[in-house]
């Protein structure tokens, strides 16, 4: 049996799009520094909303999409359990009480903005931020199922956007289309 | 230097809409494409509103990327900062509006067809497809966010640093942020930058 076929019976989910919203602006206020690992902490740990193997196959599925994987994890899960209602619901619950400290911390730096102390400890922390980023597309890179062929093409990707500076787009329509064509050729291979 | 974040008021009393609409078209064009999370348009962010708009600065921008790293949820909402800083609160709102609503349409249209055709040979190839353009995208973003302050010793070791500590799990991400917001506290008492 496919389990998308029974989604919400096995496991006792959110009881309202309500618990949604509470749940999810809880843990995006938890949030410091990125959202995903308190979240599968309380919606898998916690909540006992989804199973952890549930929680990866979403996430899966939320990183190939555009958007950010918590917002689109938000949508998919308020989805399936509340419908549209649901994803609205978790999705706002995730982004509007968040704005608050965001909006707070641009305050207070607009304000101190001269002080060497401020910009210093804000200049730093925007090279933290560099840092964790440039960690997780490492750890991301092993998690490739090909390790030669994907290698070479996030390497183009660099490339076309270091060295070449092509706008997005035109980087990934030109390195997007080799990729896909190098799946598509390995997906009929394997079928046939 | 002038890392300096712009919040006028000047901006409440004349709306410009024509921007407005500009940046409503700009960020629902980067919410589509910003496969991999928002972080990974930094790179098309970056190119439209510093190099060819001139709407904020390169150090804005960083420190715009900093706040959304730093305050809690997700880091999307650094485009919100960037929005303020432009055009106030409204600026703000439509940034925000325009940066989660496209790939929201799109998240729950694929979660019911996802929901309908679970392992077809297209959605394989795709996902399998799209993974390694994000490694390359993400990897792009953070040399761009990284390489800010190249000519800053002081700051720029903090990026091998974090890096090193976030690749060995050594410390959470929030600890490492926080600590090097204080180091960089430390380094610009003492005018080492």
């Amino acid at each position: 049996m496919p389990s998308s076929a029974l989604p919400t019976e096995a496991r006792a989910g959110p009881g309202s799009p309500a618990q949604l919203f509470w749940v999810f602006s809880q843990l995006a206020l938890a949030g410091f520094g990125g959202v995903l690992p308190i979240a599968e902490d309380r919606l898998v740990r916690k909540e006992g909303w989804v199973s952890a193997q549930d929680f990866l196959e979403t996430l899966a599925l939320a990183q190939v999409l555009p958007g950010p994987n918590i917002c689109n994890m938000a949508i998919m899960l308020g989805d399936r359990f509340h419908g549209t209602r649901g994803a609205l619901a978790a999705l706002a619950g995730l982004l509007l009480p968040p704005l608050l400290p965001v909006m707070l911390l641009a305050f207070l730096y607009s304000t101190w903005a001269d002080s060497a102390v401020v910009t210093g400890a804000l200049r730093a922390m925007a090279m933290a931020a560099a840092g964790l980023i440039l960690a997780m597309t490492l750890r991301l890179s092993k998690a490739l199922k090909h390790p030669k062929s994907d290698g070479l093409i996030a390497c183009l990707m660099l490339a076309a956007l270091l060295l070449l500076r092509l706008p997005m787009l035109y980087a990934l329509g030109l390195v997007g289309t080799i990729s896909l064509g190098l799946a598509w050729r390995r997906q009929s291979k394997r079928k046939g | 230097m002038s890392a300096t974040l712009q919040f006028s008021l000047e901006a409440l009393s004349q709306t410009d809409w024509g921007l407005l609409l500009d940046l409503l078209a700009h960020f629902a064009g980067l919410s589509v494409m910003s496969v991999g999370g928002f972080i990974s348009v930094v790179p098309e962010m970056q190119r439209y509103l510093v190099v060819e708009q001139g709407l904020i600065n390169q150090s804005q921008l960083a420190a715009s990327i900093a706040i959304g790293q730093a305050a809690p949820g997700p880091n999307v909402q650094l485009v919100a900062v960037i929005g303020w800083q432009i055009a106030g609160p409204l600026g703000a709102a439509i940034t925000l509006l325009g940066a989660v609503a496209p790939s929201a349409t799109i998240a729950l249209w694929a979660n019911r067809i996802g929901m309908r055709h679970n392992q077809s040979a297209f959605i394989e190839t795709l996902r399998a497809g799209l993974a390694p353009l994000t490694v390359g995208l993400m990897g792009s973003a953070g040399w761009v966010v990284g390489s800010t302050e190249a000519a800053h010793w002081p700051l720029l070791l903090v990026v091998p640093l974090a890096f090193f500590l976030s690749w060995r799990k050594t410390l959470s991400p929030l600890v490492i942020v926080l600590c090097a917001g204080g180091y960089g506290a430390l380094a610009g008492w003492q005018g080492w930058l």
